[in-house]
């Protein structure tokens, strides 16, 4: 939106009529020699329209033009941006996710497991505008790809560029919730939970997902359990990073439901099962709703002065004018 | 008066060109009276054109002179304005080509640099930081947080193999870090770049243009000394230029005091002892920690007074020329 800062001067525009009139129109202003020849009852002489003459008028539009700017520029043009500012703090969350070669598994629409959950989660940090947001991706190991952080854009960056199998090939769940809540640990939200997303039982990696979730209920974080797939057979289709092949094939094992309840109770949170596309989509909304924060906004204007850019246009204006009147038509001041 | 734009000013140096031009088209305008009355031309004529035409230069040269010092952006006297951002967002913009690994300051530029980072996020703590390293190319390598255990493993892990594309393209690391401010936050904003000054390109404009329009002052700190050093190579030797000669790399400080001074930053140099804690301490001015109602002062931009010049001396430019001046002079 623009606005102008001295609104007032804006009536200087006023006088450029007066001003207009006294330098062209105005009679006996000297200057110029009147030529007293007409034709008997007839008209006088018509100037002849001319490049110098045309030069001149594009001079005395120039020239105008430049006053016109001049005042506009005296007004304080300034161009403000809205920008909507938290005063309280969101949630902390950080989103654990399976990128085990299971999550290839096309059972759940549109794609396969880990489309879907990069789908949902997607959507899901879109709605979460003030919580600080991080991603722990796992299968053999875990790695924190991106800490709690407002800087929702770089998350999903990172979230796009996780792929199947790009920490091995296991599912290692308690190191994961580990490492999601060493990085909680530090943050100064005061609601901190984990969501895990999995398709697998704990496989690897030394530390136990029970005892992983003790020590995140110990620091007050609660656990978002999302058990991923279809209970029997599903088709895997994947590439493998470290050889370029495609394999296929077909999963028989899915999550252990108990086992990740246990890790949700354990820590003041709850367990969802999601066999199909639609099914996770309702599980975050459903932890969109029941996770919320007073939220307090406060809107901040931001004033971006713009009157240096007309007043150099014109500056180049009255230069422009002053090059053609002066220099190339010869115009005497 | 400061300017917020002072190499504007340097277009005040064209001025006396236009002066010989314009005298230049009075003599012709004398000549072509010459030529249209012959030997009727009056002394009182040329000199009405002589002196109309040495008032009118003037004035248009002395509001042209204003038009310009009003683009410099003038500014004088401040005022105090209500400051409604509590708290910092530091993005640590460092430096990690292979010239910040010369050993002039221990233990070596990047490695000092490492360790002030740290002392500054541990005076800070209430503070978000993020990282953003620069070499050839930029990166975000920690987002603005406050996870201190995601901090210390990106400072830990500054070293030139982050970024491979070689060179120093600070630009493109300031716009990275302007980017590096997630928005809708009441923390300001604030860049402390760690450099050697030894950029191939020069700092861009409208980026400098953009951090100053966002608020974000760049505190810059000078790593290296005016002597310099020689860059050590993974084989335990030193670079070497194509005549076999160690090179030597000094510090190039210009460019970043006037990025310092064009966004309301601040210049240190990391050889000095106390650079760290001067830096925290002028940071946490900012921030404003413990304080209440926080009041800060801001310089008045007063332009406008010279754009008024300009049109008066327009108008009274327009009413020389109008006047009939026979019978004046």
């Amino acid at each position: 939106m623009w606005v102008l800062e001295r609104p007032g001067y804006m009536l200087l525009l006023l006088l450029v009529p007066f001003l207009v009139y006294l330098r062209h129109f105005r009679s006996n202003r000297g200057g110029r020699i009147a030529f007293p020849f007409t034709f008997y009852g007839g008209e006088g002489f018509r100037a002849p329209v001319t490049g110098r003459s045309l030069l001149l008028r594009v001079s005395t539009l120039v020239f105008w033009s430049a006053v016109v700017l001049l005042i506009v520029a005296l007004s304080g043009p300034t161009r403000t941006v809205r920008e909507r500012i938290f005063l309280t703090r969101g949630l902390d969350i950080m989103v654990v996710l399976d990128v085990s070669p299971t999550m290839a598994a096309r059972d759940v629409q549109p794609v396969n497991r880990l489309e879907a959950a990069r789908a949902v989660v997607r959507r899901f940090v879109e709605q979460r505008e003030n919580d600080h947001i991080g991603l722990v991706g796992f299968s053999l190991e875990a790695a924190l790809r991106v800490p709690p952080t407002l800087n929702h854009d770089l998350l999903l960056d990172s979230l796009d560029r996780l792929y199947l199998m790009e920490m091995g090939d296991g599912t290692a769940i308690g190191m994961a919730l580990a490492l999601a809540s060493l990085h909680l640990q530090g943050t100064e939200g005061g609601d901190k939970i984990i969501i895990l997303l999995t398709d697998g039982v704990n496989n690897a990696g030394e530390i136990s997902p029970e005892a992983a979730a003790e020590v995140a209920g110990s620091l007050g974080i609660r656990i978002y359990a999302i058990g991923v797939g279809s209970e029997g057979e599903a088709e895997i289709e994947f590439v493998n990073p470290e050889d370029g092949r495609t394999y296929r094939g077909t999963v028989r094992e899915g999550y252990d439901p108990d086992a990740l309840r246990r890790i949700a109770e354990l820590t003041g949170g709850r367990f969802f099962s999601a066999a199909g596309g639609g099914t996770l989509e309702a599980v975050f909304n459903a932890i969109n709703t029941a996770e919320t924060a007073e939220r307090r906004v406060r809107v901040q204007v931001h004033r971006r002065p713009r009157h240096q850019l007309v007043l150099m246009i014109a500056l180049a204006l009255l230069l422009f004018d002053v090059i053609l009147r002066r220099l190339l038509v010869g115009v005497a001041p | 008066m400061t300017f917020l734009y002072p190499q504007y000013l340097w277009f005040l140096l064209a001025l006396p060109l236009l002066g010989v031009l314009l005298l230049f088209s009075v003599l012709r305008g004398r000549s072509a009276i010459a030529t249209l009355v012959g030997g009727y031309a009056r002394n009182d004529v040329m000199n009405i054109l002589t002196i109309k035409s040495f008032v009118v230069t003037v004035l248009f040269s002395v509001a042209l002179s204003s038009l310009i010092v009003a683009i410099a952006g003038p500014r004088w006297g401040e005022v105090s304005v209500e400051d409604e951002r509590r708290g910092m967002e530091i993005v640590f913009l460092v430096d990690i080509s292979n010239s910040m690994l010369v050993d002039d300051i221990a233990p070596s530029r990047l490695g000092r640099s490492r360790e002030v980072i740290r002392a500054v996020a541990a005076r800070l703590p209430e503070a978000h930081h993020a990282i953003v390293v620069f070499k050839g190319g930029a990166s975000v390598l920690v987002p603005m947080t406050d996870d201190p255990a995601a901090f210390e493993l990106a400072v830990s892990n500054l070293s030139p193999a982050l970024v491979t594309a070689p060179g120093t393209e600070l630009s493109g690391g300031l716009a990275l870090a302007a980017e590096t401010f997630p928005g809708g936050t009441p923390r300001h904003p604030v860049i402390v770049l760690f450099s050697d000054g030894g950029h191939e390109e020069g700092i861009s404009g409208r980026v400098v243009e953009r951090l100053r329009d966002a608020s974000i002052p760049v505190y810059a700190v000078i790593a290296g000394t005016p002597a310099g050093g020689t860059i050590p190579t993974t084989d335990g030797g030193v670079l070497r230029d194509s005549a076999g000669d160690p090179v030597i790399v000094g510090i190039m400080e210009e460019r970043m005091r006037r990025l310092a001074e064009a966004t309301g930053g601040e210049l240190y140099y990391l050889s000095e002892g106390t650079t760290g804690n001067r830096l925290a301490g002028d940071l946490e001015q900012i921030g404003g920690a413990g304080a209440g109602v926080l009041f800060r002062q801001v310089s008045v931009d007063r332009y406008h007074l010279f754009v008024l010049l300009a049109l008066f001396l327009l108008t009274v430019m327009l009413l020389i020329q109008n006047i009939r001046w026979k019978g004046l002079v």
